[in-house]
């Protein structure tokens, strides 16, 4: 109550979220699209609970947010008060860091170093609880303010000890017949795109990418072999597995990205380069572990003539996995032509991003951005639900660019309540809603590993969503025919305010390929349609 | 293997919660604990822990602990028995 009091009076722009998990979510929005700390408050007891998914997801996947909740008054701590939660203890396994502010004095120096630690290294959530009597004491005449800043992007230097293990890693790279570079989200993080596409381009080594790291890679560089992992690329499966040097920048070898780890990449040595420490060594021993910033690391790495047996092998792997799309000539929407058609007709500044589950694969599998800040998705925690708000933040934070969210019918209803935050202040964000009745990812794992035994994944009762919408005052159409589905993106493309397009899928599709839990990432399964019989 | 862990800690709250989290979290277990504040307020933290995974993988997590102010480990030998 005193926080919002005095917000009144402020010159903060405050956004009203219609539930704390929505708000959290647009705050990391607003931090993955610009690499800035979103900020985002929550009340005491049910409000700090409800963040705390939307933290865990901060956590997992390395967003700078600064977390204020209100707690109860320091005399009624400790007495299960109304309202009461031990959020510092709650937050301990979903932060960063977090802290209590125990006198008004230490507010200011506390939060300048939430917000700090936010940002700083590998980036984080931290969370600031104040209580509430601290909040209603006059703020001391002395007390020292300090400004909370956007951490500048000029690099450390190198330490010598860095320079000897880059020394160790280049030794490497040019003894090596088949090298291979692994990117992942933390290029982009370290704010390292353009030096790590200046390497790319003089190194000509081959490339594949995360899929917090999709983005990083250049859409149009020749020896790009996309996603890796559960449903990446067969091509950039197959060349993992078959080089002999790994070059993982910004990565941490995430479980869903190296398939079965014993199998992982079996004849490679590894080059690790991150910025966290704790992740060398974790899963996977690397040759050569460089902890440091990535950024002044590229101009230090030699670039070595590639093999050219290498790259051939590299081009048949792509052409091997070419894609091959068709918008009509079949009953329903076929999902993945609908997003590579998005993807290439949007503008190329356009930032998208997905609820979780097979439409987040198509996302990944089907559609281009210009970096990882433009395709802002839930990978480590995989949370349904983060698509409509995280394009909320996305948009107050980046108004110029277009903003579309790629949502799943069983996501979208996790936090549909947002629609009205949308109608609120007049978000004029696109939402595509992929409606295939299901809880389709869910469903796609019970047909292939569970013969065929359904278990609640039936969603077919599922609401007519372009009504609900416009019940919130969005103007809304439905897909259903693929003969109209040039026309009805043109218009969904070019809707100055915020729209949603229900599109209606067939609920048997499925995502290809798709390695199967606990398996090497070469054991891929193919789509049975183009399987040669 | 077992090892001999020894912190300090600031003295704020949850610093000490927030080490026993992590090494949970990370697959170790305490079977000895000892905590002293000292007079520079700092909590002096000796324990024994024992876990399947690389000692590595606890410190450099525990390394990462803001609250942290020194960490050292060391392997524990048991005396051995003499006949
Ligand atoms: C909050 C949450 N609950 C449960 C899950 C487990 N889960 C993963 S994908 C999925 C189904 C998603 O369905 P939908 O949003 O309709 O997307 P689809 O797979 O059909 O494209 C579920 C239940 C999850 N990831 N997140």
């Amino acid at each position: 109550m005193p926080l919002y009091d005095a917000l009144l009076d402020s010159n903060i722009t405050h956004y009203l979220a219609r539930h704390e998990q929505g708000a959290a979510f647009a705050a990391i929005g607003h931090a993955r699209s610009t690499n800035q700390v979103g900020v985002c408050f929550g009340t005491s007891g049910p409000g700090a609970t409800n963040l705390l998914t939307s933290i865990a997801d901060a956590k997992l996947d390395s967003v700078p947010l600064l977390v204020i909740t209100g707690q109860v008054a320091r005399p009624a701590m400790g007495s299960d008060a109304f309202q009461e939660v031990d959020v510092l203890g709650l937050s301990l396994s979903v932060t960063k860091h977090s802290m209590i502010v125990q006198d008004i004095a230490e507010l200011p120096s506390k939060l300048a170093k939430a917000y700090q630690i936010a940002q700083e290294g590998r980036p984080g959530p931290v969370l600031v609880d104040v209580p509430k009597d601290i909040l209603l004491t006059e703020c001391p005449a002395d007390i020292h303010l300090v400004e909370l800043s956007d951490q500048e992007t000029e690099s450390a230097d190198l330490s010598t000890e860095v320079f000897a293990q880059i020394e160790r890693a280049n030794q490497l790279m040019e003894t090596a017949q088949k090298p291979l570079l692994y990117v992942g989200g933390g290029v982009s993080m370290a704010d390292a795109i353009e030096e790590f596409r200046e390497f790319l381009e003089e190194s000509g080594l081959p490339a594949v990418s995360t899929l917090k790291g999709l983005g990083t890679i250049p859409k149009d560089y020749d020896l790009n072999l996309g996603m890796l992992g559960m449903h990446g690329w067969s091509c950039a499966n197959h060349a993992v597995q078959q080089c002999d040097l790994l070059i993982v920048v910004g990565a941490r070898l995430d479980d869903r990205a190296t398939g079965k780890l014993d199998e992982f990449a079996p004849l490679a040595k590894v080059i690790h380069i991150d910025v966290d420490a704790a992740e060398l060594h974790k899963r996977r021993f690397a040759d050569v572990a460089i902890a440091c910033d990535v950024k002044p690391v590229f101009s230090q790495l030699k670039t070595v003539e590639p093999n050219q047996e290498w790259k051939k092998n590299i081009n048949s792997l792509q052409e091997k996995s070419e894609k091959r799309y068709a918008i009509e000539g079949r009953e329903s929407v076929d999902a993945e032509s609908l997003l590579h058609y998005i993807s290439e007709t949007m503008p190329s500044d356009t930032i998208v991003t997905a609820d979780v589950g097979q439409h987040q694969m198509w996302v990944a599998q089907h559609m281009n951005f210009a970096a990882p800040t433009h395709h802002l998705t839930s990978g480590g925690l995989g949370t349904m639900g983060f698509g409509m708000p995280a394009a909320i933040g996305a948009k107050l934070a980046n108004p110029n660019k277009p903003v579309i969210a790629v949502c799943g019918d069983g996501s979208f209803m996790m936090n549909i309540q947002e629609l009205a935050t949308i109608k609120r202040y007049n978000i004029p964000v696109k939402i595509l809603v992929l409606d295939n009745q299901r809880l389709g990812m869910v469903k796609q794992w019970q047909e292939l590993f569970h013969e065929e035994r359904y278990s609640e994944t039936d969603l077919s009762d599922n609401p007519e969503f372009s009504s609900v919408a416009q019940a919130f005052g969005v103007s809304a159409d439905v897909l259903s025919k693929p003969e109209d589905l040039r026309t009805k993106i043109g218009e969904f493309l070019q809707s100055p305010a915020a729209m949603l397009l229900h599109v209606k899928l067939s609920s048997l599709d499925n995502v290809w390929p798709i390695v199967p839990p606990n398996t090497a990432n070469d054991k891929m399964m193919e789509r049975p349609d183009a399987i040669p019989s | 293997m077992q090892y001999q862990v020894s912190l300090e800690l600031s003295n704020e709250p949850a610093a000490l919660e927030r080490v026993l989290q992590v090494i949970r979290y990370r697959q170790f277990a305490i079977s000895e604990m000892a905590m002293n504040r000292n007079e520079q307020d700092k909590l002096t933290v000796n324990m024994k822990v024992s876990g399947q995974h690389s000692i590595n993988i606890l410190t450099s997590q525990l390394n990462k602990l803001y609250d942290l102010a020194d960490l050292t480990t060391q392997l524990d030998m048991p005396l051995q028995a003499t006949a």
